[in-house]
């Protein structure tokens, strides 16, 4: 039995708020990371259900330039996430707060 | 248009005249310091110079053709709002032209004056009066060659400014400091109604630029009735009387006219040179020339015609009258241009452009040169202005008593191939005589002006021989006076070309039907026609004995003036001054006009502001808008506080919630 | 099958410039001989210059099927960036020698960073967009976190980044969710609304998200939280060029987006989208302006201050959404983002002058307090003076160019029938002058303090500092050029 594409769509919803709200309340940065990466994987996947939805090839080539992107971003990101550490020494997030007002 | 000159373009040539003095002001101005005094005498006056053989060239051009030449210099748009656009010409027309003649020349003879009348300051006090001075030219040429009232105004502003940095030069005296405030504030009055005029030609033409309104008031009639805009309703001539009057009121303040004139005897505080360029020979004169500049707009409003006519010969006979009990020289050298300006307006006013503007170009000559005179004389002296003890001057100081007495003799005009007396005696022949839409309106105005600026004709040759008398003539009353000295040649060079220039300057002025005659009236016919044409000035015949009457008056007043102050009428001052003592007291205390003002104007002002203050301010504005509105933004920012106390989640949370309330208002709310 | 045109390649001719720049100067840190460095801000400004004037170079009109469009907008756009890439060089070149930390790869961030921000103001389609606002968050958080073995700059770095991405993220579902309605990414698609007739909520929604994410990058309140903390931690000649830069090209992308919406859900003036950007001005405004009073440090005031003007260039969106204004709105906020550039470029690179130079990214906590500018008019006057005309302009005082832009931005949104925002708008910047004249007289009116170090002294950033006084001042008193090419750039944008 085919899954109609709405499921799809609230799958990547759903997926899209478990992200969001991780990286709103977890405590380890990496996670929180990990968490962004997840919304824009909801994203992904939107594309490609309204893709396969519509039948053209648009959103299929859309989803490897965010692939892509994502890759980057990610790199640059661990690169960041790293620099952090050597001045901290940790990956809580709570040390990650002394520029404020 | 009235007059078909052809038009050449001549941008660098005009901009030089503007940029020249700034380029001096600025250069002296920020390395004043270094350069040491002798380089920046060059500057300053050299900048003059070459801005004088710039304008003499210019003017020169202005003769090509059968019916000469104006030059525009058209710029870029300034900025632009709505349909109305502001921009950067300049124009140099035979009015604007003689003016720049006048402003560049006596200019930089009184620049040259001045390297020697400052030396004794020291380098940073001599670099900074010659930028202002500079700064000041600049500023003057932009009123004079600006095409449009906008640039115009910011000349008007500009000698303002100079005028405040000038008179009170030594500012680190309390009361000289205070003497440029109240000339740059009682200019600010005065300014306030240039603005409102400004603003109702904006409204009516929606455009400043002079070529453009000329036209537009050519096509225009007295009586019609507007149309649109904030003056529908109203007729041609009631709103353009309501513009030029705001005009006028501004002339009253920067030409020292009733009832704003009081700025310029205090205005003496500033250094001799100053009050020769600033306040004789061009800043005040601005208000003639705005007059002469937008006389096409005057043609249509006989009522403030009239108004200036009246004013300014109310204004010439009181001042004159002032002089008459004054015992500084530089005081009644300043009343008595308060009085000559009068006399301009009522030129200006009654119809008579050209004699208007003529008195304008031999005043700057005779009185420039009795300033400098007066500098001259009290650079002898010691700097002590009270003419009570000076006299004998004439054996001690003979090139600066010669200069003055030719002056002297031209201001009174009994002399008569002196200048003075034309463009006197044309202004007040003119007035009574005048048929015109003025004289049509307001029969009385022109003979009243007659009358009232012969008895200030009088007065002038009585005053300034009394002011001869007591300084030259007679023998020294002290020793300050005995040991008096001639000044330094760079001094009384410069007077001797200004006397010699108020003598030949007549040539311009003489009546009559022939070669020579009328020079100026012809000349500067193609400027003034379309005021001449819309007022309907008619041309009169010149008869001969107003001038006849004239030259007797001022030959018995200035008579009565020297014999009494240094001939065998000695005694009747002193005698006048037992049976008079309080009207001697009122006059020299320049009828009381500033107590006046105190008790009329500023005192009330005081009051209110101090019951505003304790009130209004302390208590409403204070308490209540700002602590509350304080204390209402410091609640706010507590509230922010909280959010941006650097903890990244909480900054995502906030965004989050923020996302999501618009999706809210944007989804739920039936918004599309 | 869509076709690449040699037209299409023309358009990126900036774009490709600038990321050329940004390979030569890697590469020239790896052919690196001796240990100067000082020739690679001028290559900097080199590559920012011939990208400026190859801005023109196409034919107006779109390119690659719709995705991007070389106009006169975009070269404004471009013009503007490059601009402040060449100034953020320059400024930059002697802050990093002065701390030991000049490399090339620096210059080759600014560069790609600057690529993207070109990309970004071509980009009329909202792929493109994220790609292109990718290329340049990228780049930026790498520029920030530059000084990375301090605290500050990391912890920066960081916060933007994690916000940056999550905001990314937050565009890239709105993406796909109008790519779900429309069928495509394309804005011109957008403009015409959904497929289908039930699509308008899911169009709606993904339009809102694009938004959220671009008011992100632009700073509007509520999303402008990272910025005091950014601009405070990064090194001070990053923060001014993405002060400028970033605002830059997000703004024009916006305004593309914005107008798009406009067309796609109706555009009138009662429906949800303008009364939602309305508010986001007002809000970001009033913050904006008030949180930037009672900083002492200069450098946070800067950052609020920041945010206020994107209030008020919002206002200029805002406005440009009634078609009857939408030239003059879009002129005047093009002709904000320059007087922007060159006054907030210069303002940071005052501030970074003066900085101690403490460990590199390890400023002791009043590192930018208003005490180190006290008297600063008599130890180093031209730097004051320079200071003092940005702070003119950012205040909006004439004749400087922040005055002219101002002005036109309130005429437009007055124009648009915005009239309380405006009005809002004005008193707000009544406030403003209140903390940039305070800097002023702190410089002119306070004694200096005993032992203050003058700070960096550099003939490079007297040039910089010297061309953006010009430019404020050109820009402020002969306003005419640059404004007209702006109303041209406006003019083409449907």
């Amino acid at each position: 039995m085919t899954i109609s594409a709405n499921w799809y769509l609230l799958l990547a919803a759903v997926l899209f708020c478990f992200g969001l709200v991780g990286v709103v309340s977890r405590r380890n940065i990496l996670v929180v990371f990990m968490c962004v990466e997840l919304m824009l994987n909801a994203a992904n996947l939107t594309f490609l259900t309204f893709a396969r939805q519509q039948g053209t090839m648009n959103g299929h080539a859309i989803a490897f330039f965010v692939i892509a992107v994502a890759a980057a971003e990610a790199a640059v990101g661990l690169a960041i996430v790293i620099a952090v550490f050597r001045t901290r020494g940790t990956l809580w997030m709570d040390e990650v707060s002394t520029l404020k007002n | 248009m009235a007059h078909s000159d052809a038009i050449q373009v001549a941008q660098p040539l005009l901009w030089a005249l503007i940029l020249l003095p700034a380029a001096g002001a600025l250069v002296n101005g920020f390395f004043g310091r270094r350069l040491g005094k002798g380089n920046v005498a060059l500057i300053a006056v050299g900048v003059m110079v070459a801005a004088f053989a710039v304008a003499v060239f210019a003017f020169f051009q202005l003769f090509h053709g059968e019916h000469g030449t104006v030059l525009r210099a058209p710029g870029d748009v300034w900025f632009r709002v709505g349909n109305t656009s502001v921009s950067f010409g300049l124009l140099f027309d035979r009015l604007s032209g003689t003016l720049s003649l006048v402003v560049t020349g006596v200019g930089a003879l009184i620049h040259v004056y001045s390297t020697s009348y400052m030396s004794h300051e020291d380098d940073f006090g001599y670099a900074r009066f010659l930028t202002y001075l500079n700064l000041f030219v600049a500023a003057m040429m932009t009123l004079v060659l600006g095409d449009n009232l906008a640039l115009t105004f910011m000349g008007w502003e500009g000698v303002g400014l100079a005028s405040y940095l000038l008179i009170g030069f030594w500012y680190t005296d309390k009361q000289k400091a205070f003497c440029g405030r109240k000339a740059f504030i009682t200019n600010r009055v005065g300014d306030f109604g240039f603005l409102i005029g400004f603003f109702a030609v904006l409204s009516l033409f929606g455009t400043g630029d002079y070529a453009q309104l000329t036209q537009m008031a050519g096509k225009l009639q007295g009586g019609q009735l507007i149309a649109t805009g904030p003056f529908a309703g109203w007729t041609v001539t009631a709103a353009l009387t309501l513009a030029t009057l705001g005009f006028f009121v501004g002339c009253t303040g920067k030409s020292a006219q009733l009832p704003l004139y009081v700025w310029l005897p205090d205005a003496m505080a500033g250094p001799t040179p100053v009050s020769a360029l600033i306040h004789a020979a061009t800043m005040v004169t601005a208000g003639v020339y705005l007059v002469a500049r937008t006389s096409f707009l005057f043609a249509l409003a006989p009522a403030s015609m009239a108004v200036v006519t009246t004013v300014g010969a109310a204004t010439a006979l009181f001042s004159a009258l002032i002089a008459f009990a004054q015992y500084d020289i530089k005081k009644v050298l300043a009343y008595s241009t308060v009085s000559q300006l009068g006399f301009m307006f009522i030129g200006v006013g009654s119809g008579a452009y050209f004699a208007g503007v003529l008195h304008l170009v031999t005043h700057a000559f005779f009185k420039a040169c009795l300033f400098l005179g007066a500098g001259s004389v009290m650079h002898g002296m010691h700097e002590d202005t009270d003419i009570r003890n000076m006299g004998g001057l004439r054996k001690k100081m003979p090139w600066t008593h010669l200069t003055f007495l030719v002056s002297t003799i031209a201001i009174t005009g009994f002399v008569v191939p002196l200048s003075g007396f034309f463009s006197k005696d044309a202004i007040l022949a003119n007035a009574l005589f005048a048929h015109n839409a003025m004289s049509d309106a307001y029969p009385w105005v022109g003979p009243l002006a007659y009358v009232l600026g012969s008895l200030a004709a009088a007065g002038t040759a009585f005053y300034m021989m009394r002011l001869y008398a007591l300084t030259f003539a007679g023998e020294p009353r002290t020793e300050a006076a005995r040991h008096a000295h001639e000044s330094s040649p760079v001094m009384w060079v410069p007077l001797a070309v200004l006397a010699f220039l108020a003598v030949v300057a007549a040539v311009l002025g003489l009546p009559g039907n022939w070669a020579l005659g009328e020079l100026f009236g012809r000349f500067t016919h193609p400027v003034f026609a379309q005021a001449i044409a819309t007022a309907h000035v008619e041309e009169h015949a010149a008869t001969a004995w107003p001038f006849i009457v004239a030259w007797l008056v001022a030959l018995v007043a200035g008579g009565l003036g020297y014999a009494m102050f240094a001939g065998n009428l000695k005694s009747i001052p002193a005698r006048f001054v037992e049976v008079f003592p309080a009207l001697t007291r009122f006059a020299q205390d320049k009828f009381r006009v500033d107590e006046l003002y105190q008790w009329l104007i500023i005192r009330p002002l005081q009051v209110i502001s101090r019951f505003l203050w304790k009130v209004g301010d302390a208590l409403l504005i204070d308490g209540l808008l700002v602590n509350g509105t304080a204390r209402a933004a410091m609640a706010f920012a507590r509230l922010f506080r909280t959010l941006q106390n650097g903890d990244v989640q909480r900054y995502a949370a906030l965004m989050a919630v923020a996302v999501g309330v618009i999706l809210w208002t944007v989804l739920g709310r039936g918004g599309n | 099958m869509p076709t690449v045109s040699s037209q299409d390649v023309l358009a990126l001719a900036p774009v490709a410039i600038l990321a050329l720049g940004g390979i030569a100067l890697l590469l020239s840190e790896v052919f690196l001989t001796s240990g100067k460095r000082g020739y690679q801000a001028f290559l900097t400004v080199l590559f920012a210059a011939t990208a400026g004037l190859t801005a023109f170079g196409a034919t107006p009109g779109k390119v690659f099927a719709g995705q991007a469009t070389a106009d006169a907008f975009s070269a404004f756009v471009t013009i503007t960036v490059s601009f402040g890439l060449a100034l953020a060089a320059l400024v930059s070149a002697s802050w990093l020698d002065a701390r030991g930390a000049e490399r090339g790869e620096f210059y080759a961030l600014s560069l790609f960073a600057a690529s993207g921000m070109s990309l970004l103001g071509m980009a009329s389609d909202l792929l493109v967009a994220f790609v292109a606002i990718e290329i340049m968050s990228l780049s930026t958080y790498a520029l920030a976190a530059w000084m990375r073995r301090g605290k500050k700059p990391a912890e920066a770095a960081f916060k933007y980044f994690i916000l940056g991405a999550f905001s990314s993220a937050l565009l890239l579902y709105g993406t796909s969710l109008v790519f779900g309605a429309t069928g495509s990414t394309l804005l011109s698609d957008v403009a015409r609304g959904p497929l289908q007739a039930g699509g308008s909520a899911l169009l709606s929604a993904g339009l809102v998200l694009v938004a959220a994410g671009l008011a992100f990058k632009v700073a509007a309140v509520p999303f402008h939280v990272w910025t005091p903390d950014v601009y405070e931690g990064a090194p001070t000649p990053v923060t001014a060029f993405m002060a400028a830069g970033v605002k830059t090209a997000a703004f024009a992308i916006l305004a593309r987006t914005v107008l798009a919406a406009y067309a796609a859900t109706g555009g009138a003036a009662d429906s949800a989208f303008p009364r939602v950007l309305a508010v986001l001005a007002l809000l970001t405004m009033l913050v904006g302006n008030l949180f930037a009073v009672p900083q002492r440090s200069v450098k946070r005031m800067l950052a609020y201050s920041s945010i206020a003007h994107a209030g008020y260039l919002l206002l200029g969106v805002l406005a440009a959404g009634l078609p009857a204004v939408r030239e003059r709105a879009l002129s005047g906020v093009l002709f904000y983002l320059a007087s922007y550039t060159a006054s907030a470029i210069g303002a940071f690179a005052v501030v970074g002058a003066l900085e101690s130079n403490g460990q590199p990214g390890d400023e002791p906590a009043d590192a930018w307090d208003l005490e180190r500018l006290a008297g600063l008019s008599r130890r180093r006057p031209l730097l004051a003076f320079a200071m003092t005309v940005f702070m003119l302009s950012l205040a909006g005082v004439p004749p400087t160019a922040g005055f002219v832009a101002k002005l036109l931005v309130f005429q437009a949104a007055v124009g648009a029938q915005y009239l309380a925002l405006a009005v809002v708008g004005v008193l707000t910047s009544a406030l403003g002058a209140y903390y940039y004249l305070r800097v002023v007289v702190y410089m002119y009116m306070r004694p200096a303090a005993e032992g203050e170090p003058a700070g960096v002294t550099s003939p490079v950033l007297s040039v910089a500092l010297a061309v953006a006084v010009a430019a404020v001042v050109v820009l402020g008193i002969g306003s005419e050029p640059v404004a007209s090419l702006a109303r041209a750039a406006a003019a083409v944008v449907r």
